[in-house]
Formats: structure tokens, sequence, C-alpha cells
């Protein structure tokens, strides 16, 4: 018995090993020795297993549309992830990453890759191959219907490549089962971003979260007179939200 | 002074088999008083009785579906100079004798190999594959080395030999590196082996046999060193198979251009350089030439970084005929640099994989698929920015105003609704504008005034208002 117990301490401390006991007391699951990159979403970042996005793996993103506040999530780790020494790509993006506006978020432009495909076989075989290489710190995708093999290939790859992949899809195949081990849902921007963690190793997910938005410039428009942005803050620094606040998720499509 | 000789007796031979994929009875023929006889057998030939010598009826008759190819001195020739390119990894002095033997001076690299025996041991593991039978021998003088290499060439095929000079005298006089009428000469006078001849006054010998004789005699002997021969790479790579058969498929291509790159990373780590771009050639049945170029991303020089960029290109290219011979060349070299690694980053980027990634997404995808995104210096929106060379992408000094992080490729017309762009709903202009105008240089003017609008989900977006027209457009989206 003497000797079982320190083994059994020992399988516990695996981090395959999930126990609902934590989860129900709150308690962080131990910090296991995986790499994260923040977001910079205080409030999302506490929900996150681990403080963050997980450096080698797979990440799911729904969204009920393009432009309801993805890039903003991932802005803060784009910039910390692009000084490595290794690319970041755009596989089959909606609209062009604008070099300009990249400079200005302190992304380094010479790491960047876009890979545009044909078809979606393409696309899931170009992110397949980036996560793969080693030679890519982050693979952000727009697969059309991705299968949950193919999903789970894409995993293994970015944990082969110790890359972070991001798999870009839309909301309505929330409900369609996916190997990908961390899911966000993104709910239609308002003043704040919703986003609320679907499934997530060693946790429960979360409920709604509402991230603050950082604010333009505040330079007043000569015309017409601007509504001035809810809050004013330094840029892409979110204040910290005390508590997770629920709101219902808004009907989506917006 | 040491010297080792690759002594290669079936060059020929070898040259007709590496072109081939499948294993078949094959002879090299040659002319002789108007008859086609037999030069060299391969085993498979041999083992069906076969022999050098054979006229080729007769050995047509033994074996039903004998392979004949014409000896081409030519191409022995190129090949025994090739090898030369090979051995340059191992000494500077290097001397190719007649059509079958390769003279390298080894002793001024006995230190960086460890000895004349490990020496040996990296030649015979080195030595390219398909050029078997090959005899290796060390010996003091040059031509003692090639003298013994003969001597020994079928009884000890591939194993490296070593002797002093004192195994000379008894070795047979049909080695000598003589015409044929002097060895029958030597015959004639009772002079069978080494031992007697050497013994013999060279003053009489000079007259009956000429002084080239005794001046060979000296070199054997290790009296009279002949000046050390230096060996020049050509500035430019290129080596060529011929098929026996000629090959209709894309993928039977690959073992031959394997074999092509292969020699080819011989000579780029002779020369310590890599390559940034190589060429396939091939000529078709048709007489037609078709190439295929290979552009890379970064300098490589290791086999197993080119092959497989090569495969992915095979499924691209083309194939309008069976080819006969390919051939492959490199022209443009870089010199080698070591890679640089970052001691606080924790993931050092390889740049060989980096690069090697780009090159195969472009194979698949097409060269202009893949692209880093640079700044170019120019005020209009649409030009300010430009698709780069993987990892070339500039970064510039950032104009002063927000920037949107997507940009739309062509900029969508808004409805207007009381003097306010209608994205959805009326947008609400948050800031501007900010003009933006001319492009007299290159005839595409604009005038345009942008405004950062937001819709009532709040969502940013960089509009304009085309100022001639007056209409509004979509132009980009904000993340932030």
């Amino acid at each position: 018995m003497s000797a079982a117990k320190p083994q059994l301490t020992q399988i516990l401390q695996h981090p395959a090993i999930w126990r609902a006991a934590d989860a129900v007391r709150g308690r962080q699951v131990a910090q296991q020795t995986r790499a994260v990159v923040a977001t910079g979403f205080q409030t999302l970042d506490q929900a996150l297993p681990g403080g963050g996005l997980p450096e080698a793996g797979l990440t799911e993103l729904l969204c009920p549309h393009w432009g309801c506040g993805e890039t903003e999530l991932i802005a803060s780790a784009l910039a910390s992830l692009s000084r490595q020494s290794r690319w970041l790509v755009w596989v089959n993006p909606p609209w062009l990453p604008y070099a300009p506006a990249l400079q200005q978020q302190g992304i380094a432009l010479p790491n960047t890759l876009v890979v545009h495909t044909r078809s979606d076989r393409d696309t899931l075989w170009a992110m397949e191959q980036c996560l793969k290489s080693g030679a890519c710190s982050l693979v952000q995708g727009w697969p059309g219907k991705p299968l949950p093999h193919q999903i789970r290939r894409l995993h293994g790859a970015a944990r082969q490549g110790r890359s972070l992949g991001l798999l870009m899809r839309p909301q309505s195949h929330l409900q369609q089962p996916s190997p990908a081990p961390l899911r966000l849902e993104l709910g239609p921007l308002q003043e704040a971003i919703q986003v609320r963690v679907v499934k997530c190793p060693g946790h429960w997910g979360s409920p709604w979260l509402r991230l603050p938005r950082a604010s333009l410039n505040p330079v007043p428009a000569s015309q017409p007179p601007a509504t001035p942005a809810a809050e004013t803050r330094p840029r892409l620094l979110p204040t910290p939200v005390p508590h997770f606040q629920w709101h219902p998720p808004a009907p989506a499509g917006g | 002074m040491l010297w080792a000789c690759l002594h290669f007796p079936a060059l020929a031979l070898n040259l007709v088999e590496q072109g081939a994929a499948a294993p078949a009875p094959r002879v090299v023929e040659v002319s002789h008083r108007q008859r086609r006889l037999v030069l060299h057998a391969n085993a498979a030939a041999r083992e069906q009785g076969v022999v050098p010598g054979m006229t080729i009826p007769t050995a047509q008759g033994l074996v039903r579906d004998l392979q004949c190819r014409l000896y081409d001195p030519a191409a022995e020739q190129q090949a025994l100079t090739e090898l030369g390119h090979w051995a340059y990894e191992f000494t500077p002095h290097i001397r190719c004798h007649g059509q079958h033997s390769l003279l390298l001076e080894v002793g001024r690299s006995l230190k960086l190999f460890g000895g004349a025996r490990p020496l040996a041991r990296r030649l015979q593991q080195q030595l390219p594959a398909g050029f078997e039978p090959y005899g290796l021998t060390f010996a003091p003088t040059d031509m003692a080395a090639l003298l013994l290499a003969r001597a020994h060439a079928e009884t000890h095929a591939g194993q490296a030999l070593f002797f002093s000079l004192q195994s000379l005298p008894a070795c047979s006089v049909q080695w000598l590196e003589v015409e044929d009428s002097q060895k029958d000469l030597l015959c004639s006078m009772g002079l069978h082996t080494l031992e007697p001849l050497l013994a013999l006054p060279r003053g009489a010998l000079a007259r009956r046999l000429g002084q080239g004789f005794c001046d060979y005699l000296a070199q054997l002997n290790g009296e009279c060193e002949p000046p050390l021969p230096q060996w020049t790479l050509p500035p430019y790579f290129q080596a060529e198979l011929d098929f026996v058969q000629e090959l209709d498929n894309r993928q039977s291509l690959l073992f031959p251009m394997r074999h092509l790159l292969s020699r080819l990373e011989h000579y780029l780590r002779a020369r310590q350089v890599a390559v940034p771009a190589l060429e396939f050639s091939l000529w078709l049945r048709d007489r037609q030439r078709q190439q295929w170029p290979l552009m890379l991303s970064t300098p490589l020089y290791r086999v197993a970084d080119i092959l497989p960029l090569v495969q992915l290109h095979l499924e691209q290219w083309s194939l309008p005929a069976p080819v006969l011979t390919l051939q492959l060349s490199a022209r443009r070299f870089l010199p080698l640099s070591a890679g640089q690694q970052d001691l606080f980053q924790p993931h050092p980027g390889d740049d060989i994989s980096r690069y090697q990634l780009v090159d195969r997404l472009k194979a698949r995808l097409g060269g202009q698929q893949v692209h880093s995104l640079g700044m170019v210096a120019d005020h209009r929106p649409e030009y300010g920015w430009c698709s780069a060379t993987p990892g070339a992408g500039q970064a510039l000094q950032h104009p002063s105003e927000q920037r949107p992080f997507w940009l739309l490729r062509q900029p969508r017309k808004l409805r207007a609704s009381k003097g306010l762009p209608v994205y959805g709903a009326p947008l609400q202009l948050l800031k501007g504008p900010e003009r933006i105008e001319t492009g007299w240089w290159d005839q595409q003017p604009v005038n345009r005034d942008y405004y950062i609008a937001r819709r009532d989900n709040g969502q940013h977006l960089w509009v304009y208002r085309d100022r001639p027209s007056q209409d509004w457009f979509l132009h980009g989206l904000f993340a932030r």
C-alpha cells in the first residue's frame, strides 16, 4: 500500500489526467509544463488552462461571422510570437493582412507568410505542412468544412511542430464534434468581445465572458462629432474584469 | 609520397548499368576489324556463357534478349573525370591515367584522415555506387600503384591493398604501361617478371627499348618523381545520364534524378558551396529538349533536402514524350554559411527547414500563392503593401494614422443614406477625414477622404469617400 501511494500521485500528475473534483472545487489544475502564450485579456487568460493559448496544439475559434473580434483576441499573441524567427502563417484568409497595420501592432513583417489556396484540400494540406514543419510559430487557417479526422491530424501536426494552430470555423459548426482540445466560441461583436470556452483540457468550459475592446486612438473626428468610445484606456491593454459575468449568448449571425 | 590508384576495369559497363532500371543481360560492344565484339559483359550475361572477346552474333545466340550498347570512349573519359571530382574530397593531387585509372597522391592527406587504412576505408565507403568492380592499391610511386592495381584487379576486386616497392619484382611484365610490341620484345628476351628487368643496366635498355621506357622504369621505381598533378573542379556543375530504355513515366525519373543529385552533392561538398537554383534538362525521343528549372528559396547542398522538392515538382511537370537522356546542371553557387542561433530564443529557427517549408508549399500551390508581406513607400493604401519574397518583407516607417488589420483586395462600394455610408445599417463616422490623394506619376490617381467608421455592433471599419464621385467605399476592417 505504502509503495503504491507515491505511484498514484505520480500518475495524477500526468497532464492527460483530469479530475472532476479539481474543477468542482474551482482549483486551477496543477500548472502543467505546457507553454502558453497569453492573449492579453486577463479574463480570458484566467479561464484558459495554463493562462493562455497553448503554444503547441490546435485551438478552434467558432465565429458567427469573420471580423467579430477574433483577430483582436489573438493580436497580442501574434505580436509576441512574431518575435521568434519562425513563420506566422495565414492560410487562405478571407481578407488580406495589411502590412502597415501589422507593423503598427508590432508584428515582424519578415516572419509573415500568406498562403493562398484554390481548394479546401490544399488549405488543409498547407496547414498540416506548416504545423508539422516546426518552422512556424502560429498557423491560422480558414478551411471550409474540416472533418473530425482531419482536425485530429492537424492537432497531431501542431504538437509535432510545436506550433499554435488556429482553426477558424463558423459558429454553425459548434454542434459538430471536434477533436481539437481547445474550442472557443465567439458571440456577435458588441461593445465588448463575447467569448466562451466551449471545451478545454483539464477544466470545464467557461460561461460567456465579455472582454473589453481596446479603443482606437481617441482623436476627435472633425465631422460629424464622434460619440466617445465606451472606455478610454491605453491601446491593447484591456482592463481586468473582476468576475466572470454571465450574458446570454446573442443570436447567431449578427 | 603515397599514391593510391583506383582502377575501374569495366567502367564502360558501369555506365550502361547505371542508366538501367531493371537487371538484364547487357554487353558493351566494340567494332574491331569490321567485326562486332563483346568488350564487357555484365554478370547476367556472363552467367549465360557470354565472355569478352566473343562476337555479338554468337552472344546473341547464347542469350535471347541481349542488350547491346556501343562503346563510347568519350563518355568513359567523362565518367573518370567525374570520379576525379569526387576524389577531390580526399586530395587535390589527382590525375586520370588512361581510360580506367585514377591516381591520387594521398600522402599529404594522411594526417587528416588518421592514416592510410582509415583513408582507404573512407574511400571505399564513399565511392559512388555502381562502380564495381574496382581495384584500390596504395604504393610509394604512382606507376607502381597503377601496375599493382592492374595486376590485382581480378583477384582482389573491391579490397584495399598496400604495397611497398619490394613487391614490384615479382610482377609480370604484362602489366607494364608500355606498348604491346615492347612487351613481346621483353618476353622474347626471356624477361617474364620485373626482377631481371630492373637488374639490367639502364643504358643498354634505353638503346633497345627507347629512352621513354627507361624513364618509365625510373618513375616506377621511384628514382625520379613526376611533378605533382593539380586537380581543379569545373566552375559549374553538369552531369548527365543516358538511358538504355527510354523512360515514359515521370515517377521512374526519380531514381536517376537522385543519382544525379548525389553527384551534385559531392561536387558541392568539395567546393563548400550551396546551390540556389538548378535545372534538369531532358532530351526526348523527338529530339526535343525539355527544361525543368528548380528555384530554391534558400541555398541547399544536401540531397536529402533537395529530393523531396524534386518529388513535389515532378507531379507538376509534364512529360510530352519518352526521355532518352537526363541532365542536371547548376551554374550559380553561394558559399555555405554556418547557421547562427540565438541563445535566448526558445525555438531556434532552423533556416533550412524554414525555407524548405516555403519551397514545399510553392511546389504544390504555385510560386505566386505563397508570399510574405512587405511595406512600400507609397501613401495610397492599396500600393502601401506588397507581396514580398518569403522572409524579405520590408518594414518601413509606418504611417502615423491608424491602419486596419485586414484590407479588402478590392474596395467594396457602399450605399449612402443622408450623406453617410450604409453597411447593414448607417455607419457612424468616428474619425477623419484623412485625405489621401494623387498618384499622377503612374496614372493611378486617387482622391479620397478616409474615415474610421463604426458599425452598430461596434466593429470598426475603414471607409472612404471618393471625392470626384462622392461614392462611399469599404476598404478595410480594424481588429480592435
